[in-house]
């Protein structure tokens, strides 16, 4: 009965430990890989947006701060690094098939493989990735992160970014970085 | 302990998810969770036909569709279909043969009179250039859709798409 007991404890154990490791999996994927230099890394918070708080209304601002920043990831495939590449590509695979994340949309072809995944409740994900990979190209792993993300006011924070020309703020952050 | 998990993984997993990675086989899919967000988001377009197609979207709850051009595969998705259509109980709709190819429709039926739970689509022996997804040529292609579907919506949706069967399948609801 003991080692019953005792048994199952270490299964319950086993379980919790990779219920942990499987969330944090991907970020620690991207933190190891940012010391990788066939790695980009690119870390856009959403005030890069440059938005002035004022003109946003309480709804909009509401919404904006529920997004927090997106992170990118970049592999870029050369000569050098062709090795690497399936490699990688099996390890992002299987962090974003892991439990952690439910797929919203998955496109895969023999050149190309798209996947965009919700991490959370869809009413408040936590997350949102993409993980886009192209065979002769290399791969792209972004990541939306908030809290508690207001997805159905998407929109209506879209056409307020639109209107405060927000769009353009960022592409000339991004430049600058660049 | 192991032998149990795998098989309880492995029986979890449709033909779809099996080949997502397969060279030879081309994957599309639109998960519950992603109908539900589109939902949510209740875009508005002032284009009757697109508001009539987001009506559709709002309709359906999983879409999956794969090609592959892979002898094997094809067996092998013949098979996961004829085992899903005993096990779910589906009904074939019609079949029809267009230009060399054979198109099979299976439905899972509402309550309500033109309208389905379920709808597989089951396309084999394409030997033309019907369908062409950049430069592949498939051979087979098996469309599954879930939800609470109106026919006469997806035959639209069918002609769209350009495969076969899309104008029979319009033509089914008129009678």
């Amino acid at each position: 009965m003991k080692t019953k007991m005792k048994k199952l404890l270490i299964f319950a154990v086993t379980l919790t430990f990779l219920g942990c490791s499987k969330t944090q999996s991907i970020q620690e994927y991207y933190v190891a890989k940012s010391e990788d230099p066939n790695f980009l890394v690119i870390d856009i918070p959403t005030s890069f947006l440059g938005i002035n708080n004022e003109v946003l209304n309480q709804e909009e601002q509401a919404a904006l701060e529920s997004f927090q920043k997106l992170n990118m990831l970049m592999f870029r495939k050369t000569a050098a690094n062709e090795a690497q590449f399936p490699k990688e590509l099996e390890k992002v695979r299987e962090i974003i098939d892991g439990e952690g994340f439910d797929p919203l949309m998955v496109l895969s072809d023999r050149q190309f493989s798209g996947k965009l995944l919700l991490e959370g409740s869809i009413e408040r994900p936590g997350e949102i990735v993409f993980f886009g990979a192209a065979a002769d190209e290399g791969f792209l792993l972004a990541r939306l992160i908030g809290s508690e993300m207001q997805v159905e006011k998407a929109v209506l924070l879209a056409k307020a970014l639109e209107r405060e020309g927000a769009l353009d703020n960022a592409v000339e952050a991004v430049a600058k970085i660049l | 302990m192991i032998a149990l998990i795998t098989a309880t993984l492995s029986w979890g997993q449709d033909v779809f998810e099996k080949y997502e990675y397969d060279d030879s086989v081309s994957y599309f899919s639109i998960s519950p969770k992603m109908f539900q967000m589109l939902a949510k988001l209740s875009i508005e377009t002032n284009d009757p036909e697109a508001d009539n197609f987001i009506r559709l979207v709002e309709e359906i709850k999983s879409f999956k569709v794969i090609t592959t051009e892979s002898k094997d595969i094809s067996n092998d998705i013949q098979t996961w279909v004829d085992q899903h259509i005993k096990s779910q109980n589906l009904e074939e709709l019609m079949r029809v043969r267009e230009k060399g190819a054979h198109v099979n429709f299976y439905v899972k039926s509402s309550k309500k009179d033109d309208r389905v739970k379920k709808l597989l689509m089951f396309v084999t022996d394409i030997n033309e250039d019907q369908i062409k997804l950049g430069d592949r040529r498939p051979e087979t292609v098996l469309l599954y859709l879930s939800g609470d579907i109106d026919l006469t919506q997806i035959s639209k949706l069918v002609n769209e798409m350009n495969l076969p069967g899309g104008q029979q399948l319009g033509k089914l609801n008129e009678n």
